[in-house]
């Protein structure tokens, strides 16, 4: 055998072993049961301490559909998207469907500009990066779809 | 130590070096698993992610393939690591793309927008990234088509490998995927740094060791077939221990900063590290000047390396030795060291040239062959009209015509152009040679 086809054939042979254990660290990551339920207390760990899930206001579960889908159209121009998904829709790396049942306003307000307890767990890009949504008109609207988030999915029709 | 132990223990080190491979690539990205913020996101996106990881990984470990360490790459020769490190690409590649393709198909929206005024800086740098890649792998499996030269291809390379890697490892840290804790990111930033301390080394630190050591050239001889002998000496007080077979990397009115050292087998006696010989054949640029270099000029040499050449198989019964044209120079090597030895080891030198005139060292072989226990086979493609020898190309009758009936108990070395390599080998398994006493060392690995 050549040495050229040797080394080749030990590539390859590496190679596939590389693909295996990757697929391997794809697999322990989603084991077979209740893979979304594992998210929950993880997400929630790294979290500022938080009193465990604040009721929301009322007037929070009676927001009208027109501000909702102003708070989405928000969520979408402010760019959140890159790095956050709801609904599916966005970066699946960091969904935030359910965000409103772990955090309250003043919480996600934190998170949403990268203030407060939140500043301490991001980077200086994500900073730079929420930075942008501060002052912006739609925040209000932002947070209350926020807050939806997880409230109001069983509610509405 | 016996032949056995021998091949055992060597199988032993390649699987240990493949081990250590394996664990650079993935240890790494096994270290993330532990929770974070980003819990299971379904099985194709963890994919993806650990493939990207991993084509990192494995690109980083690219820099270390050719850093020329030498316990890494003994088990292997050195020949063997350079077309790994040359299909590891190819492979790393394909993971990066994989990695690419799965998230386009699956989750395009985590890929935001191409375009770069508007993507986030990390997302672009991985575009380029991988553009980047592209470009250096096209360059250099083109490189001869291109009639790039060798020394500017070698800077273009590492600097172009350099910057794609930087920005591969930005777009990881920037992306932070699975890196939600400190030490985390920790984690993969020393990781990142590590391989590029690890270009640092091998571009400034190891030519630095080179360079305090400067040999002298004391003659340049000129030798049959545009064959130029390169007598070299070390500093006083300094030999050069090498065995028969290794070769040197060689830099001549270059510093070895410049990155302009090309690798050549020593031919000189191993008996003899105080004053080394490099034949070196004229194939067009840099061994084409090799006739200019003047005596009392300064020569680089890093060396020896190599794992070619009797001195693997000290218990060898006799050895076979088939040699193409100027692959004859650790062959010569290698008789220079029996002969000053003074082995009685019983020994045949298959040597195939085109013409006769032009055979290399043929009357220093002659004498060589009166103090071993030696027989020359000149095998010509071009034989004179009264050549009572063998002609053609150096096939297995020729082999079985002149090696006595236990031909299978010795160790066969060969040296030459990579067709007359293939062929000898099929022919030694024609003869019924054991694969594992075959050794062969291709030339144009590099």
């Amino acid at each position: 055998m050549l040495r050229e086809t040797r080394a080749q054939c030990l590539a390859f042979a590496t190679v596939v072993v590389v693909v295996g254990l990757a697929a391997l660290f794809a697999w322990l990551r989603n084991p077979p049961t209740d893979g979304m339920q594992a998210r929950a207390p993880a997400i929630s760990s790294t979290a500022p301490a938080e009193p465990p899930a604040p009721s929301p206001p009322p007037q929070a579960a009676v927001a009208d559909d027109a501000r909702l889908e102003a708070g989405r159209a928000a969520f979408r121009r402010l760019n959140c998207t890159r790095c956050h998904a709801i609904e599916g829709r966005g970066n699946p790396a960091r969904p935030l469907d359910g965000v409103g049942r772990r955090l309250d306003a003043a919480a996600l307000r934190d998170w949403a500009l990268g203030a407060g307890a939140a500043r301490e767990q991001l980077s200086s890009s994500v900073l730079r990066a929420k930075a942008r949504a501060a002052g912006d008109p739609d925040l209000d609207v932002l947070i209350d779809y926020l807050a939806q988030q997880g409230q109001t999915s069983e509610a509405r029709p | 130590m016996s032949m056995r132990m021998r091949n055992r223990s060597s199988i032993r080190n390649v699987l240990l070096w493949l081990g250590i491979y394996l664990a650079a690539v993935t240890l790494p990205m096994f270290a993330l698993l532990p929770a974070g913020v980003s819990g299971g996101m379904g099985f194709a996106w963890d994919f993806a992610m650990a493939l990207g990881y991993a084509a990192l990984a494995m690109l980083g470990v690219q820099f270390a393939l050719t850093a020329r360490f030498r316990r890494a790459t003994a088990p292997f020769g050195i020949d063997i690591v350079y077309y790994f490190h040359r299909y590891l690409a190819l492979l790393a590649l394909g993971l990066v793309f994989a990695h690419y393709l799965i998230l386009r198909v699956e989750t395009p929206a985590a890929l935001g927008l191409a375009d770069p005024r508007n993507a986030p800086a990390h997302m672009s740098a991985a575009r380029l990234a991988l553009g980047l890649f592209v470009l250096v792998i096209a360059l250099s499996l083109a490189r001869r088509a291109l009639r790039l030269e060798y020394e500017r291809w070698r800077i273009t390379h590492a600097a172009l490998t350099t910057t794609a890697f930087a920005l591969a490892l930005w777009h990881v840290l920037g992306a932070g995927h699975y890196l939600d804790t400190l030490w985390k990111q920790s984690l993969w930033s020393a990781y990142g740094v590590f391989w590029i301390g690890l270009i640092g080394y091998v571009r400034l630190v190891r030519p630095w060791q080179v360079s305090r050591l400067p040999w002298r050239v004391v003659q340049v001889r000129p030798e049959r077939g545009t064959v130029w002998t390169l007598v070299l000496e070390p500093p006083p007080g300094h030999v050069l221990n090498f065995s028969p077979g290794q070769f040197a990397w060689l830099s001549l009115r270059a510093s070895p900063f410049a990155m302009r050292e090309h690798p050549f087998s020593i031919a000189s006696s191993a008996e003899h590290g105080e004053r080394i010989e490099l034949s070196i054949k004229e194939l067009g640029d840099f061994s084409s000047t090799i006739k200019d270099t003047a005596v009392g000029e300064t020569a680089w040499l890093d060396a020896p390396y190599g794992t070619f050449g009797i001195d693997q198989y000290p218990q060898a019964p006799g050895f076979v030795l088939v040699a193409g044209g100027v692959g004859i120079a650790p062959m010569l090597s290698m008789l220079r060291t029996l002969a000053d030895r003074r082995d009685r080891r019983p020994l045949w030198l298959f040597y195939g040239n085109r013409v006769w005139e032009r055979v290399a060292f043929r009357e220093e072989l002659d004498q060589l062959a009166r103090h071993l226990d030696l027989r020359v086979v000149h095998v010509l493609l071009e034989p004179p009209p009264d050549w009572a020898g063998e002609r053609g190309y150096i096939t297995h009758e020729i082999l079985e015509r002149v090696l006595p009936a236990q031909h299978s108990q010795f160790e066969y070395l060969i040296c030459g152009p990579t067709p007359m390599t293939l062929a000898i080998e099929r022919g030694l398994t024609a003869l019924a040679v054991p694969a594992a006493r075959v050794h062969s060392e291709i030339f144009d690995w590099v």
